[in-house]
């Protein structure tokens, strides 16, 4: 795009529609269980199919018979690794995809799928899963992430050097070694008056979306393939998909359903490779649901943590040093989790002498998938408790300390860059000057406040406007909406021709009506769909002045589109009576057919996100019991398209940190099995457990959108675990340094106290 | 990677460019390409338009292409 497009006029433009808080264009459909998720879906004749798993951390697979389930009557495909040849010439990331779908050779995790089964119902299914038979060899594993980096830890892969590091050359569970940073530290610490330096750790936690995985599954004789699928990125499944099953791109079309959350938990291909190989195998469809405990037990939740945080500061708050050396468990295979922590782990602050050491490493555990803001929020919690811890040293105001450390336009980045205009100087003086840091605490209670920083970005978007002949608009999008990009693009196609909301439709499109289109992960689906629409409105516009032009007899240049409708502009012109679009629609086929606005683009520089978070706790002394009494998330939206879709991202932000911070937590046990595969044992908070969660919404322009849009889908959750473990630190006078802060771990730190 | 270095002189005038040139004198970067590179140019982060102009003398990054959830 030009930046003509993008230019600061646009930005500062006067909006009719944007702005509003429209209906929700899904909202009665999800409210009265008409919405069609994906487990709604189903196809006369299909299969069932279940996946039989791993019980063992980490074993060899010596021997899979399948004889006796396949001759059980009603089973009509059961599939091994066997049926899922390698494809991936060389590719490891799809490999280690392939791997993850069907174990081959080895299981690595509790949970790993070794088989799977289709029969006509899921009591047959079940029954043939019982009848496999599968020799394993049991072998030593690893599941915390400091273990697994030991010299006396079993290798998990013998394959695995370490990326990025010239000192380890042989194989280890430490795969990757990346380090971030500038200035000189040692010189800085020298400087400092104080020294601030402790250890965390952050135990694994689970997206906790409410819709289980489900596909159904359809491959035909001639190689072509249909797929209905959960997922947040149904263009990305289907070309994982095609290399993986050998098939081409355009002959599997997808179709995504409704989503039940995903937060990065379905950017990854699951079972979908299963689905289809057995619908290829047993030439019938087939649908795969997973239950929740599979959901637990062989998604991707995020990475467990262990980190190492070192603050130099002068008695008039000057942070003079900075040093962390972050560890991630990445699940059992590579991953660049630490690397991610290591980048955004002091990006909130102006640092001379700024160094992070990430350390990713593998273990016996599933593998790690994105969750909101991927890594960024672990590495929030320790280094935001440093600075709190900091401040109160040298008796200096949190708020203040962070304020005057902040990074600004010109500040060089922890991760590299130089920062542009950014938002957090303005979320920490709302933060200053917010009631809520005003408001007295009761007994028990302590507040805390932390700061969160994300990237965001772009990616390819590809869309489709039409004309209906009655003068309406559809609008084809191959962006997944989780958190409302139909209404925020109906607004902003509404916007752009100068009609209403309401006459605009926009639905997801299937892989074969549109092209490639990235997920919806990066907080970049409203930022980048809505960008695309615009566009692909403006194209429309300009045929619709074409065909008003073409009407008039007159040159299009002297035709204006404005409140939707032409209107012939110029001295000779000055009393036609406009074309509305529902008149210009109605004569499409007579001058030139259907009227139409598409748009590709790539939408890179999407301009990085802050935000700063205020939460007040109440600790019970007597059981350790936290209760979040008052919450406040204060962000940069740039331009909220629909602000309540934009204050539901905040809440549903902090509210997934607010649990990961005090209950949620993936529990091993020494055979390395999941305990506690399911929501009765592994605890999300539900609407008793939270207050309303209160918004501030800050519009700071976005100068890459032109609207002035930001990304806000992720940023939301990077700050809670850190500033909910300053309350409780507050509430308690204990430093808090291990999430989740369930009861046992606080009433341990109280003990510790005394 | 580059040798141990943290920043290393190249010519080029666009993204496409610069890849094809570090790609020539470091050929060990190849994996970080296979699996993704954004760069950051003046602050600003670039993942998929090759065709952006370097501007003289302009401050580059390069990281890892993100994930994101």
């Amino acid at each position: 795009m030009s930046l003509d497009e993008m230019n600061s006029k646009l930005v500062e433009k006067k909006f009719k529609v944007i702005g509003r808080r429209v209906p929700r264009p899904d909202g009665i459909d999800k409210v009265t269980g008409r919405a069609r998720y994906g487990a709604d879906f189903n196809m006369p004749g299909q299969l069932i199919g279940l996946v039989l798993r791993s019980p063992h951390a980490h074993a060899r697979i010596d021997k899979i018979d399948i004889k006796k389930a396949e001759t059980l009557p009603g089973v009509k495909a059961v599939i091994t690794s066997a049926d899922l040849p390698d494809l991936t010439n060389g590719d490891q990331a799809l490999r280690d995809v392939l791997e993850n779908a069907l174990a081959r050779g080895r299981a690595l995790y509790d949970g790993h799928a070794v088989a799977a089964v289709a029969a006509i119902d899921a009591a047959t299914a079940r029954k043939a899963l019982g009848l496999i038979e599968i020799t394993y060899e049991v072998l030593p594993h690893v599941t915390d992430v400091d273990e697994a980096l030991m010299k006396s830890a079993p290798v998990i892969h013998s394959h695995i050097r370490t990326e990025g590091s010239q000192e380890v050359t042989e194989a280890s569970n430490w795969s990757k070694s990346s380090e971030y940073g500038h200035g000189d530290i040692e010189a800085g610490f020298k400087r400092a008056d104080i020294i601030i330096s402790r250890s965390y750790k952050t135990e694994q936690s689970h997206q906790g979306y409410i819709e289980p995985h489900s596909v159904t599954a359809l491959v035909s004789p001639d190689g072509s393939a249909e797929m209905w699928v959960c997922t947040q990125g149904h263009f990305v499944y289907r070309n994982h998909c095609a290399q993986l099953l050998g098939l081409e791109a355009n002959k599997l079309r997808v179709t995504a359903s409704e989503i039940g959350g995903g937060f990065g938990g379905k950017t990854h291909l699951w079972a979908e490779p299963l689905a289809l190989a057995l619908s290829r195998k047993a030439n019938r469809p087939v649908k795969l649901t997973m239950s929740r405990e599979e959901v637990f037990r062989a998604t991707g939740p995020t990475s467990s943590t262990s980190i190492d945080v070192k603050l130099g500061v002068t008695k008039t708050g000057e942070i003079t040093a900075a040093f962390a050396e972050l560890r991630y468990s990445s699940g059992c295979f590579a991953g660049n989790w630490a690397e991610l922590g290591a980048m955004t782990a002091f990006a909130c602050y102006d640092l001379k002498n700024v160094k992070t050491v990430g350390r990713d490493a593998i273990t016996n555990r599933p593998k790690t998938a994105a969750y909101r803001a991927p890594s960024a929020p672990m590495a929030a919690f320790a280094v935001e408790n440093a600075i709190d811890e900091a401040a109160k040293a040298i008796g200096m105001d949190p708020v203040d300390f962070r304020i005057k450390n902040a990074a600004r336009q010109g500040t060089k980045s922890s991760y590299g860059p130089v920062f542009g205009p950014i938002g957090i100087g303005p979320t920490l003086e709302a933060a200053k000057n917010h009631p809520h840091m005003k408001a007295p605490l009761g007994k028990n209670q302590g507040r805390g406040m932390a700061c969160g920083f994300w990237f965001n970005f772009g990616g390819q978007t590809c869309v489709d406007l039409n004309v209906t002949p009655d003068g309406n608009v559809t609008f084809a999008q191959g962006t997944i909406d989780v958190g409302g990009s139909r209404a925020s693009v109906a607004m902003a196609v509404a916007e752009e021709m100068g009609i209403s909301y309401d006459q605009v439709r926009s639905v997801i499109a299937d892989t074969s009506s549109l092209g490639h289109n990235d997920m919806t992960d990066g907080s970049r689906g409203t930022f980048s769909t809505s960008m695309a629409a615009i566009f692909a409105a403006r194209n429309a516009v300009k045929v619709l002045r074409e065909r008003a032009a073409k009407t008039w007899d007159i040159p299009v240049a002297e035709v204006e589109w404005r409140d939707g409708s032409a209107h012939a502009i110029g001295s000779g012109h000055g009393n036609r009576t406009p074309l509305s679009l529902k008149e210009i629609a109605a004569k499409a086929g007579s001058t030139g057919g259907p009227i139409a606005g598409h748009a590709e683009t790539v939408a890179d520089n999407a301009g990085v996100s802050f935000a700063t978070h205020i939460a007040d706790v109440e600790v019970d002394p007597e059981t350790g019991r936290s209760q979040i009494k008052r919450y406040t998330v204060i962000q940069d939206a740039g331009k909220a398209m629909h602000p309540s879709y934009v204050e539901g991202q905040y809440q549903g932000g902090a509210a997934q940190g607010i649990g990961w911070a005090l209950n949620e937590e993936y529990v091993y046990g020494k055979d390395g099995r999941l305990q506690n595969a399911g929501f009765l044992d592994y605890r999300i908070p539900v609407c008793s457990d939270l207050p309303f969660i209160d918004t501030l919404i800050l519009e700071i322009p976005n100068p890459n959108h032109p609207y002035g849009v930001r990304g806000v889908g992720e940023t939301s959750i990077v700050p809670p675990l850190a500033a909910v473990s300053i309350a409780v630190t507050n509430a308690t006078g204990v430093r808090q340094t291990h999430i989740p802060m369930s009861p046992p771990r606080v009433l341990k730190s109280l003990k510790s106290k005394q | 990677m580059v040798g141990g270095a943290s920043s290393i002189f190249i010519e080029a005038g666009t993204i496409r460019e610069l890849f094809s040139n570090l790609l020539k004198f470091y050929p060990s970067m190849e994996p970080h390409f296979e699996r993704g590179v954004a760069v950051s140019i003046e602050g600003k982060i670039y993942r998929d338009q090759h065709d952006t102009v370097l501007p003289e003398g302009a401050e580059i990054y390069l990281m890892p292409r993100l994930p994101g959830g």
